[in-house]
C-alpha cells in the first residue's frame, strides 16, 4: 500500500477487516478510528482529515464489494 | 467592426442509427471580421459518454468505445489539432455512463482535456469513477461544479444551465448562445415538475431564457418522444406507492428498484413517508455506490425525508423498525447478480431477510421482468408472497425521457426556430422528424447524424453531411499488478448509418457492424463538411 492516496488497496483492506459494515451510514470519525486500526495503513501517519478523503474511502470500500463492473444494465440509464 | 457570427453543431455520439448511446456534441462558436476575413473560434464538448451495446462493434472484441473528439481534443499518438480548435470546456448533461465515461477513456489516453463542468452530483459521479479506476488525482481533469440557474463564460459562448429531469439527480440542459444565436441542448430530459431530490424541471425558468433571447435552435432528447402521453411523473410513482402502502397495510413490503434510479428512489421514500413507513435501503454495493454520491453531493436522505427512518440495512437501527411498517428498498429488476434479493431468491438464505407474508413490489410488465419473475417462482420462499407488477400499477414504472405531451409542451415554451432529435437511433429519429412536420415544425429531412454539422446563423439553419463519424475502440488487460490495463486502441468508422434497419436487438458476439478501415483522423469537421442543403 502506497500511502492515504491508495484508495483502492485500503477499501480492499476495510472490506476484508469489516465486510458487514454500513458504508454509507459511517461517520466519518468512525471510519478514520477504523483506518488508524488496520495494520496495512501503519507507518502512514495522521488520517486525513477532509471530506474529500472518506469520501474516496467509501467509493473504494464499496468498489471492493462490486462482484463485477458489467453487473448494471444499460436500462437503469434510462 | 463588422462581424458575422455562427453556431456550429456537431453530433459525435448518441445520434447512431441502431441505437443511442455514447452521447458527445461539438458546439463551436465562429466569429468572422468582415473586413479582415480573419475567424475565432470557440469550441465546447458537451457530454463525452461511452458506448454500451459493445457488441454492436467489431463483434464485441473491445471493452470500450468512445466518439472520437482528437480534432477539438489533444491525445497522443492522434494528430494534434490547432490552437483555435481546441476546446475549451467540457460541460456534462448528468452522470451516466453513456454521458460522461468518455472522459476517463480520454483521461487514460492521456488527452489534454479542458475542465469539466457539470453538477455537484455529476461531478461527485464522476470523481467516484477516477477512485474506483484507481486513476491517481493529478491525473484528473479540472472539474467545476455548476448549478442551474449559473450561466458560464466560455469565449464568446455563454453557457446557461437550466434544471432537466431524468432518472438521476443533477441533471442539466444548456442554453448555448454566441450574442447572436442561440441553442437549447436539452440533455437526457423528461419535463417532469415533481421530482423529490431537486423539484424538478423549472418551467418558469424555461419562460425566462427565452424572454432574454429567442431559440434559435433545439437539440432534443427524442428518445420516446413517439410514444402517446407523457413520461410518468415522479409525483405519479409515489402515489402509486401510496396506495400499495395502503392496499397491505400491516404486511412487510419490498421494492424491487434499479440500482442508479435515484429518483424512483426518492419518490418510494416519499410516500412511504406519507403513509407512515419506515424505510430500510438493501440494495447492495450498486445501490450503496450511488447513494454515497448522493450524500457526497449534499443530499441526505434522512434530512430530506425527516419524518420517517431511512437506514441502510447494514445499519443496526435497521433491525429495530416494525418490518410490517416498513419497506426495504432493493435492487435486483434485472436480475443483476449483487442484489441481496436476488442472491436470496438464488439461495443465499443470509442476504435477504424475506417474510412469507411480504409484498413484492416489481414494477416492470415486459421481458424485462421475467427473469425476475422466475427467479421467484423458483424461490421456495419468494413464491407465494404476494406481488405487484406494473401490470397493477402501470403509473409505478417509467423512463426518464420526454414523451410526446412532453416534448410538446417544452416545445410550445421554448418555440425554437429549427429543431433536430438527439439521443435516438435512425429508425425513432425519422418518426420523430415525421411527427414534428406534421405539427408544422421546423425539421430537417433526415436524422443529423454523428459526424454531421448544423450551422446556425441569423439566416437560418443548415445542416452539412459529415464523414462517418469515427469511435476508438479501447482493449484492456489484466496486468501482473491485477490492474486493468489498457492494451490496444483502434479507431473504427461508424457504419451504423447504411445498416441500421439489420442491427436492432443483434445478439451479443453474433456479427462484427465495424470494420477495421484504419481511416485517418478526422480534420477538423469546417474543412471536410460538404453541403448537403439548406433547410
Amino acid at each position: 500500500m502506497n500511502g492515504w492516496s491508495d484508495y483502492l488497496a485500503i477499501g480492499a483492506a476495510l472490506q476484508k477487516a469489516w465486510p458487514d459494515v454500513d458504508v454509507v451510514g459511517l461517520d466519518n470519525g468512525d471510519l478514520a478510528g477504523k483506518l488508524r486500526s488496520l495494520p496495512e495503513t501503519d507507518g502512514f501517519g495522521p488520517v486525513p482529515e477532509k471530506a474529500s478523503f472518506f469520501f474516496a474511502v467509501k467509493a473504494a470500500w464499496l468498489k471492493a464489494r462490486q462482484p463485477t463492473e458489467a453487473d448494471l444494465p444499460m436500462d437503469a440509464l434510462l | 467592426m463588422a462581424e458575422s457570427k455562427t453556431i456550429f453543431w456537431s453530433p459525435r455520439g448518441g445520434n447512431n442509427a441502431a441505437d443511442a448511446w455514447g452521447s458527445c456534441h461539438v458546439f463551436s462558436s465562429e466569429t468572422t471580421d468582415e473586413q479582415t476575413g480573419v475567424k475565432h473560434r470557440d469550441t465546447i464538448i458537451v457530454d463525452l459518454g461511452q458506448e454500451e451495446r459493445l457488441y454492436n462493434y467489431m463483434g464485441g472484441q473491445y471493452d470500450m468505445m468512445v466518439p472520437v473528439v482528437t480534432d477539438c481534443v489533444a491525445v497522443p499518438g492522434h494528430d494534434r489539432p490547432a490552437e483555435q480548435d481546441k476546446a475549451k470546456a467540457i460541460f456534462l448533461t448528468h452522470g451516466h455512463s453513456d454521458h460522461i465515461f468518455g472522459i476517463y477513456a480520454y483521461t487514460e489516453m492521456g488527452a489534454e482535456l479542458p475542465p469539466v463542468y457539470g453538477t455537484p452530483f455529476t461531478m461527485t459521479m464522476l470523481r467516484k469513477g477516477f477512485i474506483e479506476r484507481g486513476v491517481p488525482e493529478e491525473k484528473w481533469p479540472e472539474m467545476r461544479e455548476i448549478h442551474a440557474g449559473e450561466t458560464v463564460r466560455i469565449g464568446d459562448l455563454s453557457v446557461r444551465s437550466m434544471q432537466a429531469s431524468h432518472s438521476i439527480p443533477g441533471a442539466l440542459s444548456f442554453k448555448i448562445s454566441n450574442g447572436t444565436e442561440s441553442v437549447f441542448h436539452s440533455g437526457d430530459t423528461k419535463g417532469d415538475e415533481t421530482s423529490f431530490l431537486e423539484g424538478g424541471v423549472d418551467f418558469d425558468d424555461y419562460k425566462k431564457i427565452v424572454e432574454e433571447a429567442p431559440i434559435d435552435f433545439m437539440s432534443f432528447d427524442a428518445l420516446a418522444v413517439t410514444k402517446a402521453g407523457h413520461a410518468t411523473y415522479e409525483s405519479e410513482v409515489a402515489d402509486a406507492y401510496k396506495t400499495i402502502f395502503e392496499e397491505n397495510e400491516g404486511k412487510p413490503v419490498v421494492a424491487v428498484l434499479p440500482a442508479a434510479h435515484l429518483e424512483r428512489l426518492a419518490s418510494v421514500i416519499a410516500a412511504a413517508q406519507e403513509k407512515g413507513r419506515n424505510v430500510v435501503l438493501n440494495g447492495g454495493s450498486l445501490m450503496d455506490s450511488n447513494l454515497l454520491g448522493l450524500e457526497m453531493a449534499g443530499v441526505n436522505l434522512q434530512e430530506k425525508f425527516p419524518k420517517t427512518t431511512v437506514v441502510g440495512a447494514l445499519n443496526e437501527k435497521a433491525a429495530e423498525l416494525d418490518p410490517e411498517k416498513t419497506v426495504v428498498i432493493t435492487t435486483g429488476i434485472y436480475a443483476e447478480q449483487s442484489s441481496p434479493f436476488v442472491r436470496f431468491l438464488k439461495g443465499d438464505e443470509k442476504a435477504f431477510d424475506l417474510r412469507s407474508d411480504a409484498v413484492i413490489v416489481a414494477p416492470l410488465t415486459d421481458d424485462k421482468n421475467e427473469q425476475l419473475q422466475v427467479l421467484i417462482d423458483g424461490s421456495e420462499r419468494a413464491r407465494n408472497c404476494k406481488r405487484v407488477t406494473a401490470k397493477d400499477f402501470p403509473k409505478m414504472y417509467g423512463g426518464g425521457h420526454a414523451q410526446k405531451e412532453d416534448f410538446d409542451r417544452i416545445n410550445a415554451l421554448l418555440q425554437p426556430k429549427m429543431i433536430a432529435p438527439i439521443h435516438l437511433p435512425t429508425p425513432l429519429a425519422d418518426k420523430f422528424n415525421a411527427y414534428a412536420a406534421k405539427q408544422g415544425l421546423s425539421v430537417f429531412d433526415r436524422q443529423v447524424r454523428n459526424g454531421d454539422t448544423v450551422t446556425v446563423t441569423p439566416s437560418g439553419c443548415t445542416l452539412f453531411a459529415g464523414e462517418k463519424q469515427e469511435w476508438i475502440g479501447m482493449k484492456h488487460e489484466k496486468g501482473a499488478d491485477g490492474k486493468q490495463k489498457l492494451v490496444e486502441t483502434a479507431v473504427f468508422q461508424d457504419e451504423h448509418f447504411a445498416r441500421s434497419d439489420k442491427i436492432e436487438r443483434v445478439r451479443r458476439n453474433k456479427v462484427a457492424y465495424y470494420e477495421n478501415k484504419a481511416q485517418s483522423l478526422p480534420l477538423p469537421l469546417r474543412h471536410r463538411a460538404k453541403s448537403a442543403g439548406r433547410s
